[in-house]
């Protein structure tokens, strides 16, 4: 024990990780080239709107969870009621709203109370009144008036009063492109060699476009600072993050904003878990225990690399650092709650590859961020830094950094191409260089925040916060 | 010439992937030693020197970085190309297509001749247009979705001009590229122009595993009206998804396509395509197929059994396939139990179905008790007063639903 240089030792652990790190992004990029060009090639030329006249697709429910939308909520349902697709129905979740969402949404779309009966398969809070419209255009638009219980809770209600096929899970604030169900409905009917349980698509960023009767005229890049960044971590995070774990079948996150599932299962999974604050996390892993331990069967998560979805990211510090603490504690809490499946090859991949990197990477990397800042403190303060060690280290993150950020870019441009201009791509570049200074440590911080109120603040556990939203920009 | 110089193309982009992977791999030894010798030429490192008194995995940290940095520059310039590339890209397709379209509304449409001159004249500002292979994609393009939008189908016309700028060298290279594009292209052109020659070629795509380009092939053959008795599907020998499914049944009902072999279909060893045969069976009301379809009730396959219901149901005629329907309920999937629900109360034997329809509110699920509810509203008004005092908070509920939405 004597000969044990520990300087040494955890200089060389540090170093490890961030190469095993290093390599995972490195890899992550790889695949995702790969899937994405498979991808575009497959469906370059499909015809999505031919399956409007298809004899067998499966039918969908959209299920949105309102809570004080009053400012929205028309525009919202308006749009969602524009989507394309044959059999579908909307159901509206109001969560007991202190505002007046409910009766906005009652008297535009001339709604009564009816004595709808459903059998109650999942845990949600008390349902009140159930709403239909007597306006026969809204013949698939169903509101559900409940007792507050929060996002997840909402949901399970939802998924109770429902009777479709498949459910779409959907924040009400957000943009759904017209043909959004038509894509995320194929993988279900495409493949017939493992059976599809859910589907996930792309996010994208909407603050400072331009929106007109609840859909996007035109795609502006984010003018608000805090936005800029997000840009580019959702690119990031997207683009090569889940489709290189959608081509392992590893995908373990489908967005709580858009996600198609199978109700059926969903419901012998047992529904959203309400005490979770990563309600989205925690199903996908549960549904994929579900089928790893009850069905057995070869199944798939699927994720849809176009921009069908866009949202409103926070514009401000503090509704950012709630948003990402708030992350933080629901993926702590989903790796603690199913903490059987870390490095269980009975789970296949999932168990061996996506979980343990979420417990690594996810979980403990701020952790292990934050040590390793004190830790450089500490060689600096007793000068046991070299310099030209430390600047090299420097130089390989950042510049591995930028070229990671700028591949995401790059892909971005080649694929989908939603964001247009000189302005944009100078602007996007610039802060790939800010946000390392600025965002990522930030970011780590709010992630810390997240684990000090999971572990020691335990009122604060579960607390959603509130997530104040300024409204997309209205064109005429 | 064509197919070879794609194949070529293909190959080339690969090798540059390769080499450039090779020449990473190679870069790091050569990198880590202070010359290398390839034959008779000696290469020298001259950064060796710097490297020499290093730790190893400072070395491999510094050979990252110059690749990092190598990286940046490359995706930069890749940014900035393609973004010009793609604005270059709209302009000129805004340039051709309103070439295209001028020009094809003005040869199909237009009453007053040409002389002969004019005509000529024309042609030669389209073959001049139509050099690269992108602009001649843009004119096929433009030109199916006139066909589509107007004219229907292709004509003797279109025909002429698609022969008059040569199309088939496109098409012929497209449907043997390597690329999955281009053979998606080829067979929607050859099938929206219903092109000839391309048959054996099409069957062989129609065997890929990739099942776009399976379903592609096969409703390209659909639409050539070439093998219209659909036995091939069977002879295929291959799985086929919903998706196929939905798209072949799609075309056959879209052509009005009839002499089917529906037996051949039906009695498969491939459930899909068992399933494909009922469907159309069921649309095309074979009635003669129903004992075939009934073998395949019960199958393990849940969405072949389903199917089976599904048209028993809408084939149903007689008293006995009613009450078959009614006896098998317990072994149909919810959406068949929902169908035969409708069918049952559509028929003509009135108390037999509303006998069924008490059954189906007391003992089944809340779907089915809505869907019976809905249909005992019509046929008896006794029991849905009945219902609506039942001591079973469901049916009591579902009474009270059927009841409001209805009325």
């Amino acid at each position: 024990m004597k000969d044990i240089n520990w300087i040494d030792l955890f200089n060389s652990l540090f170093f490890i990780y961030a190469c095993f790190l290093l390599g995972i992004y490195i890899f992550n990029a790889v695949l995702s080239i790969l899937e994405l060009r498979k991808y575009t090639s497959k469906n370059k030329y499909v015809d999505y709107k031919s399956m409007l006249s298809f004899q067998k697709l499966p039918s969908v429910s959209v299920i949105a969870p309102a809570y004080n939308e009053e400012k929205t909520i028309i525009d919202n349902i308006e749009c969602l009621l524009s989507l394309l697709y044959e059999d579908f129905e909307i159901i509206i979740v109001n969560d007991g709203s202190t505002d007046n969402t409910l009766d906005k949404i009652i008297r535009h779309f001339n709604l009564v109370k009816v004595n709808k009966a459903y059998e109650l398969e999942i845990e949600c809070s008390p349902i009140k009144t159930i709403y239909q419209s007597k306006n026969p255009a809204y013949y698939n638009l169903v509101v559900v008036d409940k007792i507050n219980g929060g996002k997840a809770d909402s949901l399970n209600a939802g998924v109770n009063i429902s009777e479709k096929d498949l459910f779409l899970a959907i924040d009400v604030d957000c943009i759904i492109e017209s043909d959004a169900i038509l894509k995320m409905v194929k993988p279900f009917i495409d493949d017939n060699k493992r059976v599809v349980i859910a589907s996930g698509g792309v996010i994208r960023i909407a603050n400072s476009s331009k929106i007109s009767e609840g859909r996007i005229v035109e795609v502006k890049y984010p003018r608000n600072f805090w936005a800029k960044f997000q840009v580019l971590e959702y690119f990031r995070a997207f683009t090569l993050g889940r489709m290189a774990w959608s081509k392992l079948n590893g995908l373990l996150i489908i967005s709580g904003a858009f996600g198609l599932f199978d109700r059926k299962r969903v419901i012998h999974a047992g529904g959203y878990d309400k005490d979770s604050v990563g309600e989205d996390l925690e199903l996908v892993v549960r549904l994929r225990r579900y089928m790893h331990e009850v069905e057995k069967k070869e199944y798939r998560v699927a994720f849809i690399p176009d921009p069908l979805c866009w949202t409103e990211v926070p514009e401000s510090y503090r509704v950012l650092a709630r948003q990402r603490n708030r992350w933080t504690r629901g993926a702590i809490d989903t790796i603690i709650k199913h903490r059987k499946m870390f490095l269980n090859p009975k789970y296949g991949l999932i168990g061996m590859m996506s979980f343990p990197n979420w417990v690594l990477f996810e979980w403990l990397g701020p952790i292990i961020q934050s040590i390793g800042l004190i830790y450089f403190v500490f060689l600096l303060i007793f000068g046991l830094v070299n310099y030209q060690v430390f600047l090299t280290l420097l130089i390989f993150l950042l510049s591995f950094s930028v070229m990671y950020s700028l591949f995401a870019i790059f892909f971005e441009a080649y694929t989908f191409n939603k964001y247009k201009g000189v302005s944009y791509l100078t602007q996007a570049i610039s802060f790939i260089f800010l946000e390392m200074f600025i965002y990522q440590p930030l970011n780590m911080f709010f992630s810390l925040t997240g684990h000090i109120d999971f572990y020691f603040r335990k009122e604060d556990k579960n607390k959603w916060g509130d997530m104040t939203r300024k409204g997309f920009a209205k064109f005429n | 010439m064509k197919t070879l110089i794609i194949y070529i193309r293909y190959w080339l982009l690969r090798i540059f992937y390769i080499s450039l992977a090779i020449f990473i791999l190679f870069g790091s030894y050569y990198y880590a030693n202070p010359e290398i010798t390839i034959g008779n030429y000696i290469i020298h490192n001259p950064l060796y020197a710097n490297l020499e008194n290093i730790p190893a995995w400072l070395y491999a940290v510094d050979y990252f970085i110059f690749i990092f940095l190598v990286g940046i520059v490359l995706v930069f310039s890749w940014i900035l190309y393609y973004n010009a590339n793609k604005r270059h890209k709209e302009k000129t397709n805004k340039q051709y297509m309103h070439l295209f379209v001028t020009n094809l509304f003005s040869y199909l449409f237009m009453v007053e001749k040409f002389t002969e001159k004019e005509k000529k004249a024309k042609l030669k500002t389209l073959k001049k247009a139509l050099r690269s292979d992108h602009a001649r994609r843009l004119f096929i393009n433009t030109l199916r979705q006139i066909h589509a939008q107007t004219i229907g189908p292709v004509s003797d016309k279109t025909l002429r001009l698609m022969r008059s700028v040569k199309y088939d060298d496109l098409i012929r290279s497209y449907i043997n590229s390597p690329y999955l594009r281009h053979k998606i292209f080829a067979l929607k052109v050859i099938s929206d122009f219903k092109l000839e020659g391309f048959e054996k070629r099409i069957l062989k795509l129609a065997k890929r595993r990739n099942n776009v380009l399976r379903s592609e092939a096969i409703v390209t053959l659909l639409n050539l009206k070439v093998y219209e008795d659909l036995k091939f599907i069977e002879k295929l020998k291959t799985t086929l998804t919903l998706w196929d499914i939905n798209i072949i049944v799609k075309t056959v009902q879209e052509l009005n396509i009839k002499n089917i072999d529906y037996k051949s279909l039906i009695i498969s060893d491939y459930p899909n395509v068992s399933m494909l045969g009922i469907m159309l069976a069921k649309f095309n009301k074979q009635y003669i197929f129903k004992d075939l379809i009934l073998t395949r009730i019960g199958d393990s396959d849940g969405l072949l059994n389903e199917e089976a219901f599904l048209a028993l149901t809408a084939l149903a005629e007689s008293k006995d396939d009613y009450k078959y329907l009614v006896d098998n309920f317990d072994v149909a999937t919810e959406k068949a139990q929902l169908e035969i629900i409708r069918t049952v109360a559509n028929s003509a034997e009135q108390e037999e179905a509303v006998k069924f329809l008490n059954w189906v509110v007391e003992n089944k699920h809340h779907k089915q008790k809505i869907e019976a509810l809905t249909k005992l509203l019509d046929l008896d008004l006794d029991s849905i007063n009945r219902f609506k005092k039942s001591e079973n908070k469901l049916i009591r509920k579902s009474c009270l639903q059927i009841l409001d939405i209805n009325i």
